[in-house]
């Protein structure tokens, strides 16, 4: 399976080759073009309940999509929601961590499972659960803004909103920085410190700043 | 023993490389990987437990330094390290042991409540999407479920009774009958009675509009207006649909599913096969209050005085210690909580003129004996 990540790094999408009968999986409304050859089949994975678990806890959508190249090779390009860079991730036998609604798609070898993040996640702002996608295979996710690869050695603090995925290697816990005042006053409020060591991919924007920052120009009807 | 694992360093291309651990003496923890291997000093080391499970161990060279760091997959190397010579090295690993039990000890407690939750959140979901099925499935079901439960209905309350057929008995039923369906200001259903030549004290709606009424009842009542109370509930049971959301809800989402997606067949099947069975059920208590609620109402539309239905239960209630016979008041128990809301709903909705009917009660106690 070829791709080609075009239109980087602010509105990317990614254009994917498929072989004669190569398929791949990808999130419902994530297709933006295909070639005709290409036929798709919609399935809840893994049954009702995974899927209804997925879409809940990790903001994944209900249904996927599993687009095959029946007729010849084929391309299709998906896209994600937000504005923001497309990441590839060449998967050999590893796991990786990803935060709510980063997954685009994926190789069907992969598999794509809810993790509980504890307690803590709770006040993550990012989801109750967390996607784990293990195997090997070709794995494509998104983030808001670019992505950064940050190698964590021992810790690092990240504010949880831009926390796309990190390797299972990593533990994290969320905390204050700072004091009761700095939580309410310095708008920092809750971060995520990593122990351990291995990748962590950052995300350059926030989706809750951004949000709080658009709301601004929200039009508001004005009360009779 | 060996264990797997990794090695991090910042001079290595990837940042990690495998490698295979093992304890080389009580000092010494080796890590072999391609191109090299890498020594730690046990007593010196920082041991923590680390991953996103809390399942791989991490060893530091120093309490200062993070790299390089070996990680080590499971937390079997901790047992071993308990067991080390080293009073130090020991210390460290029934430390990070703890704070593993510690962090999985949160973590189940926090999977439990989460469960809980969703469960809860589920179990909400469902109820919601039921009445969002029923919606969707069409009356005609009703009626089919009413056909096909009727049989097993009467064989299990009633086995072998024969129906009543006298005229007045079928007209003045028929009467209260009508004077409530009159109230109605549309319904789907058409509704009919079976009067059932039984002792027993009972009365229930099949879906669709079927009543039965057992001879019991009609007995123990004292004026046609109690009789029309417990019609007028068991008419709201069939108006809401209870019979179906309740099978709905127990045959389960994929069925519910299957009809809001569209595939009515197949969900269909599944819920006429499970229907007669689950008609044995009772109804939820929401199902009885909401029916209580509906019943006060239509008996005030119907120009019944609404008391009727208070005072039947309160009869029965009386007599509860023989429990022989009184089979409505078994699934209708009358709670005080019940007879206050009950008394509460028939202040509130109260007929605008009392039409009593014109049916001589006595005689038709007499024909039933």
């Amino acid at each position: 399976m070829k791709h080609e990540i075009i239109g980087k790094p602010d509105f990317p999408v990614v254009k994917i080759y498929l072989e004669h009968n190569e398929s791949i999986l990808a999130e419902s409304g994530a297709m933006v073009s295909m070639t005709s050859g290409i036929t798709i089949e919609t399935r809840a994975r893994g049954g009702v309940f995974s899927s209804l678990k997925r879409m809940v806890m990790s903001g994944e959508s209900f249904f996927q999509n599993k687009f095959t190249a029946t007729n010849g090779s084929g391309e299709i390009i998906f896209a994600p929601d937000t504005m923001g860079d497309v990441h590839f991730k060449k998967m050999s036998s590893e796991d990786i961590i990803l935060s709510r609604g980063a997954y685009i798609a994926g190789s069907p070898d992969l598999v794509i499972d809810s993790k509980w993040g504890g307690f803590k996640s709770m006040f993550g702002g990012e989801g109750i659960l967390f996607l784990k996608v293990s195997g090997t295979g070709a794995l494509f996710f998104s983030s808001f803004g670019a992505i950064d690869e940050i190698d964590v050695r021992g810790e690092c603090i990240i504010d949880n909103g831009h926390i796309v995925g990190f390797e299972p290697t990593l533990d994290f816990t969320i905390e204050k920085l700072g004091g009761i005042k700095s939580l309410f006053l310095s708008g920092e409020g809750f971060v995520c410190r990593f122990r351990g060591s291995g990748k962590l991919y950052m995300q350059t924007r926030n989706h809750s700043s951004f949000a709080a920052w658009a709301d601004g120009w929200r039009k508001v009807e004005s009360r009779q | 023993m060996k264990y797997k694992g990794l090695v991090f360093d910042e001079t290595f291309s990837e940042g990690k490389k495998e490698a295979e651990i093992l304890l080389q003496n009580e000092y010494t923890l080796l890590a072999r990987f391609d191109g090299g291997e890498l020594h730690i000093e046990l007593d010196r080391a920082q041991i923590h437990i680390g991953g996103f499970d809390h399942d791989m161990v991490y060893f530091y060279p120093d309490a200062v330094r993070k790299n390089p760091a070996v990680l080590v997959h499971g937390a079997e190397i901790l047992t071993k390290l308990a067991e080390n010579s080293n009073p130090e090295t020991r210390q460290k690993a029934i430390n990070a042991t703890k704070v593993r039990g510690k962090k999985k000890k949160f973590r189940l407690t926090g999977i439990i409540f989460i469960i809980s939750l969703v469960a809860g959140l589920i179990s909400l979901a469902t109820t919601e999407a039921a009445s969002i099925a029923v919606k969707l499935i069409p009356v005609k079901w009703d009626e089919k479920l009413g056909e096909i439960g009727y049989p097993s209905a009467i064989a299990s309350i009633a086995p072998g009774s024969s129906r009543v057929d006298d005229k007045y008995v079928i007209q003045s039923l028929d009467t209260i009958k009508n004077r409530l369906t009159g109230a109605l200001k549309k319904t789907p259903f058409k509704y009919s009675i079976t009067i059932i030549n039984s002792p027993i004290e009972n009365a229930f709606a099949l879906p669709g509009g079927r009543i039965v009424v057992l001879k019991g009842l009609l007995l123990k009542a004292r004026s046609p207006e109690e009789v029309a109370g417990i019609l007028a509930h068991e008419i709201t049971h069939v108006e809401k649909r209870h019979a179906m959301k309740q099978i709905v809800q127990n045959t389960g989402l994929m069925a519910i599913l299957q009809i809001i997606i569209g595939d009515t067949a197949s969900g269909g099947a599944v819920l006429l096969q499970a229907g007669s069975e689950l008609l044995s059920l009772g109804y939820s208590r929401s199902m009885e209050s909401e029916a209580d609620i509906g019943g006060m109402k239509l008996l005030a539309a119907a120009n019944i005085p609404s008391d009727g239905l208070i005072q039947f239960f309160k009869k029965m209630s009386e007599n509860e210690k023989e429990m022989k016979n009184m089979e409505w008041l078994l699934t209708h128990p009358l709670s005080e909580k019940r007879a206050q809301t009950l008394e509460e709903l028939s202040r509130k909705y109260k007929p605008g003129k009392v039409e009593p009917f014109n049916i001589d009660w006595k005689k038709i106690q007499n024909q039933l004996r």
